[in-house]
């Protein structure tokens, strides 16, 4: 093999590592030998980085340096819950600094969690003269006005999108600066913008990019400009509605009912802030052809949701609120063969006594009914270890289970158990669960289950769990395809940690918060492995004025190639590996 | 290395070691896991009485941090139940119940307001017997008439209302937290003060 390959030209490898996409499969490449090493760095165009501080752009500039397309990622998961203090870093400046002047041929630039400045959508806009396509997902930090400079100066932008971004929405005349020679357009999400954008702009705009396929309106676009749009755009193939609200009138109603006729292609539908029933069939003629429907946002009752969803006969990717209920679950576990995932977020997450009836029951339902079923997100309040066993058994192909019931510490209200019987079963009959995230009562033997069969778990979220060290021991000695593993309340500690610290180098991360890891164990691992950066995250008063015993209030542990970092806020403090270990 | 993992007490069931000096704790600097905790118990068998009582949301408390115990009056736990804030933010779900005024209307009004004149101002309504709250842009109406007619369509289209029979009252809070009749105040001044609204339903039959 080897003398195979190095009989081939460069060209010819080059040629047939072009069609290697995949970035672990680019990753194996390199690692074969030290000329596949050269010409896979030489022609690699698109680079992952899962961390931004596990690697410097630095050292990935030197290695890549014909990048056409860079995904970074910043604050840990839980930032996503409001876990990680506002400050605490995941800044994209610095990349799009070195870049500017690596990288002139960028393309494609994606960002989750991350810290985006005006000033960097500013270069970003300036920088790399044939710009494409722009996600910001969950980021923060910029305003409109960064936006302003994109729209500017991107002549050749494809894709804007400000999934779940947190943007300082200053006015919604930033839309109006795509220049009137601008069509390129292909996708536009705003859905996350609070302020009113022009309608007039958007229409125009829509009217001048033939090959728009993508248009998630923000809350604020009101439901008579909806026609309008949509007739503009007929070639639309997902549309995120705006707000569904207006007196009842027969012509917006008849208007909106023949636009969503005429758009043959729409294949997925979003928004609908606010809905009035009443307006709702106006997507029916859609219904048949939607693949994706996220109402997620949209307060639709049972009776209604299930009238639409009872259409919708080839969904693969359905978000709902609970009010969908466990009778709107059993009529899509009949309507939708074709179902891949599902999400049922709470609509009184905070609320003490049930608002809907939805239990396990519409989940059961669903597993029973839906073949293809393999992505899982569900919020609940009841559960029980026969129907996690039945959803187990019915769905083996499951990937991605997360079961979040609403009260902590909850058992399996028939027996008064622990869920433990229940989550392991998942793990145990779905051999390929690569993202499992626990709730309830669980003891270490829930762990144990994880542990032995969740081989190719990737990612672990645990909150309110387990008994003692040993919880965490069987999780990261057993999970051997564990990256991350996220944890809250939970009376994991040293021990544990220590003894499977060799493990934290194989993984993208560890968060630990309000857990029993004390100071001293922090300084321990950063001083054993001077790879892993060793954060504490205290809001209080500097760790090191308490007893090195005392347990840590948040803990982030990750790899990193780049040392430590130096962007630090006041509360975040790095481990010094160096540092002699001062016992109290 | 061999791992001798106790079956034992979680560290923290004992209140009184969690800021204790951990004596020597990893002076060998070793990762070896040892029996070194004081009572080697089979696994607890606390499925039975899985919650404590008296505190609901910290049944097994004692392993919570010191900060956690601090905020004990709250009644949520940070960042639990896990929804994004950018869904929290949508449905204007706060985690305690809103005591400050700043908390009542969404960041929209306030972020718009700073560049003169509100393009928005987004408010809770609710309705006697409706489980579901709403929001909506008083914005988008122009007096006490236009608001109500979109009120009672959006609560009582497919209700089954016959909307002859019911007598609606619409009232607001205003800024001190009181409530108020909506339209004993004109409609400018009514969309200044209201921070949130309440349908009030009458049977008209019954008087």
């Amino acid at each position: 093999m080897l003398r195979m390959a190095s009989t081939f030209p460069e060209d010819v490898l080059e040629h047939v590592f072009s069609f290697i996409q995949c970035h672990q499969d680019r990753n194996s490449i390199s690692m074969v030998c030290k000329s596949w090493y050269e010409i896979e760095r030489w022609c690699r165009k698109r680079v992952f980085v899962g961390n931004c501080y596990a690697v410097s752009p630095q050292i990935v500039i030197r290695r890549f340096p014909d990048v056409r397309s860079v995904e970074l990622k910043g604050k840990p998961h839980f930032a996503d819950f409001s876990l990680v203090p506002d400050g605490w870093g995941g800044y994209v400046y610095p990349w799009i600094l070195a870049m500017a002047s690596a990288y002139p041929l960028l393309e494609e630039i994606r960002l989750k969690r991350m810290v985006v400045t005006d000033e960097s959508l500013e270069l970003i806009s300036k920088s790399f003269k044939n710009f494409k396509v722009l996600v910001l997902m969950t980021c923060e930090g910029f305003s409109t006005d960064g936006l302003a400079a994109i729209a500017a100066n991107c002549r050749h932008l494809k894709v804007l999108d400000l999934r779940e971004s947190d943007v300082e929405d200053l006015n919604g005349h930033w839309l109006s600066h795509f220049p009137d020679t601008y069509t390129s357009l292909v996708s536009l999400n705003i859905a996350c913008l609070v302020s009113e954008v022009s309608v007039s702009a958007l229409e125009r705009l829509v009217d001048r990019c033939p090959n728009l396929r993508t248009l998630r309106l923000n809350r604020p676009v009101p439901l008579d400009r909806h026609a309008n749009l949509l007739r503009r755009a007929p070639q639309l193939v997902e549309f995120g509605a705006g707000c569904y609200t207006a007196d009842l009138r027969s012509e917006v109603f008849s208007s909106l009912t023949g636009a969503f006729t005429s758009c043959t292609e729409l294949k997925s539908l979003s928004g609908f802030w606010d809905v009035v029933p009443a307006y709702l069939p106006s997507v029916y003629p859609t219904c048949s052809q939607l693949t994706s429907l996220n109402l997620s946002y949209a307060t639709i009752q049972c009776d209604d949701l299930t009238k639409l969803v009872s259409q919708c006969h080839n969904l693969q990717k359905l978000w709902v609120l609970d009010f969908i209920e466990d009778s709107g679950l059993e009529a899509v576990a009949v309507t939708c063969k074709d179902l891949r995932e599902l999400r049922v977020f709470p609509s009184e997450p905070y609320g003490l006594e049930p608002n809907v009836s939805l239990t396990e029951q519409g989940l059961v339902s669903v597993s029973e009914g839906c073949p293809k079923l393999q992505s899982v997100l569900y919020f609940c309040r009841q559960m029980t270890n026969a129907a996690l066993v039945t959803i187990a058994r019915n769905r083996p192909n499951m990937t991605r289970f997360r079961l979040c019931i609403l009260e902590p510490w909850t058992p399996d209200y028939v027996t008064g158990q622990a869920l433990d019987v229940g989550f392991g079963a998942i793990v145990e009959y779905c051999k390929d669960l690569q993202r499992f995230s626990l709730s309830g009562l669980l003891t270490d033997r829930c762990f144990e289950y994880i542990g032995t069969y969740g081989k190719k778990l990737e990612m672990l979220s645990v909150a309110f769990a387990g008994e003692s060290d040993l919880g965490l021991h069987h999780v990261l000695s057993g999970c051997d395809s564990l990256r991350k593993l996220e944890i809250r309340d939970c009376p994991f500690g040293d021990k544990a940690l220590l003894a499977n610290a060799a493990k934290l180098e194989t993984m993208r991360s560890l968060w630990m918060s309000s857990c029993s890891v004390s100071f001293g164990a922090c300084k321990l691992l950063a001083q054993k492995f001077p790879q892993l950066n060793v954060e504490v995250i205290d809001e209080r008063d500097p760790p090191n004025t308490r007893p090195e015993s005392c347990p840590v209030e948040r803990l982030y542990i990750y790899r990193s190639v780049a040392g430590r970092r130096l962007d630090m806020p006041g509360f975040v403090w790095t481990m010094d590996g160096d540092a002699p270990l001062r016992l109290t | 290395m061999e791992l001798q993992l106790g079956l034992s007490l979680p560290l923290h069931s004992h209140p009184n070691i969690h800021c204790k000096p951990a004596g020597g704790r990893f002076g060998d600097h070793s990762f070896i896991l040892e029996n070194e905790l004081p009572q080697t118990l089979p696994l607890l068998s606390w499925n039975d009485k899985p919650k404590d009582e008296d505190d609901p949301h910290h049944p097994r408390g004692t392993h919570f941090c010191n900060i956690q115990k601090k905020d004990e009056e709250k009644k949520q736990a940070v960042g639990w139940p896990p929804i994004e804030s950018w869904r929290k933010k949508a449905f204007d779900w706060h985690t305690q119940p809103p005591q400050t005024i700043e908390n009542r209307r969404p960041a929209v009004a306030d972020q718009s307001n700073q560049n003169g004149g509100r393009n928005s101002l987004f408010v809770k309504v609710k309705m006697e017997g409706v489980a579901i709250a709403r929001k909506l842009d008083l914005k988008l109406y122009h007096s006490h008439h236009s608001l109500k007619t979109a009120l009672l369509t959006m609560f009582t289209t497919n209700k089954g209302m016959d909307n002859s029979d019911w007598d609606f009252t619409l009232i607001y809070e205003d800024e001190d937290g009181d409530w108020m009749l909506a339209e004993d105040l004109p409609w400018n001044s009514f969309v200044e003060s209201a921070q949130r609204l309440k349908i009030l339903v009458g049977n008209r039959n019954k008087e």
